[in-house]
């Protein structure tokens, strides 16, 4: 396939190209084996079979965009005119202080449909696009957003004690408070938040405006003794709120998402956008994704980490172009 | 048209399976037809065109890309078949021989010319240019001519919370697609379609198809010239397509079921910027290639408002997606500007 694609656009390229041609040697000739950068397979989870088509590139990209929008149609339950996915001022990459670009990654993207027989007829049930590896910065005004992205929250609880807004007569988050903010105030907090309804803190996967805890999710101390996790595990998050502090967030307070482990240098696996006529689960490393009809976009476990500051206060938008209305 | 030529072909094709039937024609020009002849380059069209291949797939009829793998490092083999080129209302390729196309026509042909350089911002260069039939202004204003028409919407947003903010106008969602921008009539529309089948370690697995309809490609360009012995262009592709049409069957091609369509799927997209942000294609001796469309570091600020107001862009827009007879909207990426490309092939 891959030296399919060659010949073809060599073809188109040669009308004006002065490169001489070089006969290959023999030895050179066994080595062309036409494993191509194209890979193919077919996989099943329950009644659904997949076929995915990857292709074996790298690519480095640095791309702005006034809007990206996908299934803009009405939805029983939803505000009228809103959109599955809608970003605007959509980026990947940006622009160093130095004036050089720093682009965006991505290693070996992919084209998956989803199939199930029905009445033995094989209906289409899915389409997807995604990359296997995604390293870089994504910016965006984020107002709507269905999907699975789940965001690790981090920090210190010396940060996290300041948020915590204790009413005078509450003496059990007094009492909270003051070991956040003592004994485990150099540890390090984590929490996993997720697409939530501000109004109510349940889980919220459907054009989602807020990120957050969800009920019943709690603190935890990762390098902390059990028992200090037994303790933070009495304190869960209850419409939006865990001890007094906000555990909710507009979406639009993130204005530049690290996709990635900024630490590690570690890429994000999974990241894709898809279409579905019913909720299936798409397949990565043997791990389903579960995802609801419509557009999809999923960022997996781990793929945003962002600290307590950033949550509670956002994320500063990124310079992503070289003059740039957001800076100059 | 002193010192230039002129040569207009006038192609009449019927392509029937693998044999050639011409049925060549000459038409005589209109005084208006020939009013509009410039006299650059070479001009052609093709009409009354049709293309089928590997239609008997039964027998065997089909072209078979092996090599290929899966991650377990199964053999798999992608056939392809049943590729033909009609006119519009084939029927998903059901009528093709007898449904023939008009790509182009003589106001409005396909064009291969040598452009000077200076008239089109690359200085001192000889331009090599293939171009599709030209765009009418619709209700564009100005060039490029879109098929969109755009509601902007003037708006201020902060890059954080409570800080410095940025007003401008930006697109806020796609009013209509505007097909009096093509040139190319109803008739001159063609339809496309091809099959895939799928062997998986020796046992066929499913078939795939895939069809487009109603294919104009009007206003489309590849520009090529040389550059410190490289060779370098520029790329306009604009793409409209009445229906996109994807759907799955049984090994043997049967028991088709329900598609993923896109309806008035329309693409419109410059890679490149004269020679500023010039694109490249490069073939390693494995094999591998990379294209690249080139970095707009360090230029200056007269470039970069010049780039930002008026360089190369890509829309996309899809007025309903449709995915096993469930209808999701519209999908639109608007305004796409590349700062840096650069997509190098790998084996998996």
């Amino acid at each position: 396939m891959k030296a399919f694609v060659a010949l073809l656009l060599m073809t188109v390229c040669s009308v004006y190209s002065h490169a001489a041609l070089q006969a290959l040697s023999d030895d050179e000739l066994s080595n062309q084996t036409g494993q191509a950068f194209l890979q193919i397979d077919r996989d099943y989870a329950g009644s659904v079979s997949f076929t995915k088509f990857t292709f074996g590139m790298d690519v480095d990209l640095s791309i702005n965009a006034d809007l990206v929008e996908l299934g803009r149609y009405e939805r029983a339950g939803e505000a009228a005119g809103s959109s599955d996915i809608r970003i605007n001022d959509f980026a990947l990459g940006s622009v160093n202080n130095d004036g050089t670009l720093n682009p965006f990654s991505i290693h070996d993207p992919f084209f998956e449909l989803a199939f199930e027989t029905v009445n033995g007829k094989e209906q289409l049930v899915g389409v997807r696009l995604g990359f296997t590896e995604a390293f870089g910065k994504l910016s965006g005004n984020i107002e709507s957003l269905t999907g699975n992205i789940e965001v690790a929250l981090y920090g210190q609880g010396s940060y996290l004690a300041t948020q915590m807004d204790c009413a005078w007569y509450d003496l059990i988050c007094a009492g909270a408070k003051g070991l956040v903010s003592g004994a485990w105030g150099n540890d390090e907090f984590s929490a996993q938040a997720v697409l939530v309804n501000p109004n109510n803190g349940q889980a919220d996967p459907i054009r989602a405006t807020h990120i957050g805890m969800t009920n019943g999710s709690t603190l935890s101390i990762p390098s902390s003794s059990s028992f200090t996790n037994f303790l933070l595990g009495i304190f869960q998050s209850d419409n939006c709120d865990l001890l007094s502090t906000q555990t909710c967030f507009p979406l639009s307070n993130y204005r530049t998402l690290d996709i990635g482990n900024v630490d590690t240098g570690e890429y994000a696996s999974g990241m894709f956008i898809s279409f579905q006529s019913k909720s299936i689960s798409w397949i990565d490393n043997g791990q389903g994704t579960p995802t609801t009809s419509g557009a999809f976009m999923n960022i997996p476990n781990g793929g945003i980490r962002t600290s307590f500051p950033e949550a509670f206060n956002g994320t500063e938008r990124i310079r992503t172009k070289f003059l740039d209305p957001y800076y100059d | 048209m002193t010192d230039k030529y002129l040569i207009l072909i006038v192609l009449a094709t019927g392509l029937v399976g693998y044999t050639n039937v011409a049925q060549a024609e000459l038409t005589s020009l209109s005084d208006e037809a020939l009013g509009e002849v410039k006299g650059e380059g070479i001009g052609f069209m093709l009409e009354d065109f049709a293309f089928e291949a590997g239609a008997d797939v039964a027998t065997g009829n089909r072209l078979d890309i092996t090599g290929l793998t899966n991650s377990a490092g199964d053999d798999v083999v992608l056939s392809v078949s049943q590729f033909y080129i009609a006119g519009s209302g084939s029927n998903l390729g059901t009528n093709v021989i007898g449904n023939p196309v008009n790509l182009g026509r003589l106001l409005y042909p396909y064009n291969l010319e040598l452009l000077d350089g200076d008239d089109i911002g690359i200085a001192g260069k000889a331009v090599f240019e293939f171009a599709t039939p030209q765009r009418f202004a619709g209700n564009s204003t100005e060039k490029p001519y879109s098929l969109l028409d755009f509601n902007m919407e003037q708006r201020t947003e902060s890059r954080y919370p409570g800080e410095q903010t940025a007003t401008g106008r930006r697109v806020d969602s796609v009013s209509g697609v505007d097909l009096a921008a093509l040139s190319s009539r109803a008739s001159e529309r063609a339809d496309f379609g091809i099959r895939y089948d799928l062997m998986e370690n020796g046992v066929r697995a499913q078939s795939l198809e895939a069809h487009a309809q109603g294919v104009a490609t009007d206003g489309s360009f590849l520009r090529l010239w040389g550059d410190n012995n490289e060779m370098v262009g520029n790329l306009e592709f604009n793409f409209y397509a009445q229906d996109l049409l994807f759907f799955a069957c049984d090994a043997n091609g049967n028991n088709c079921g329900d598609s993923v369509q896109f309806h008035n799927f329309v693409l419109e997209s410059q890679l490149g910027y004269g020679e500023e942000q010039p694109v490249t294609f490069e073939v390693e001796s494995d094999g591998n290639f990379t294209i690249e469309v080139g970095s707009i570091e360090g230029k200056t600020n007269a470039f970069y408002q010049d780039f930002y107001a008026n360089g190369p862009r890509t829309d996309i827009y899809i007025e309903n997606v449709s995915v096993g007879g469930s209808d999701f909207g519209s999908a639109t990426v608007s305004n796409l500007q590349i700062q840096y490309l650069r997509a190098t092939s790998r084996d998996l």
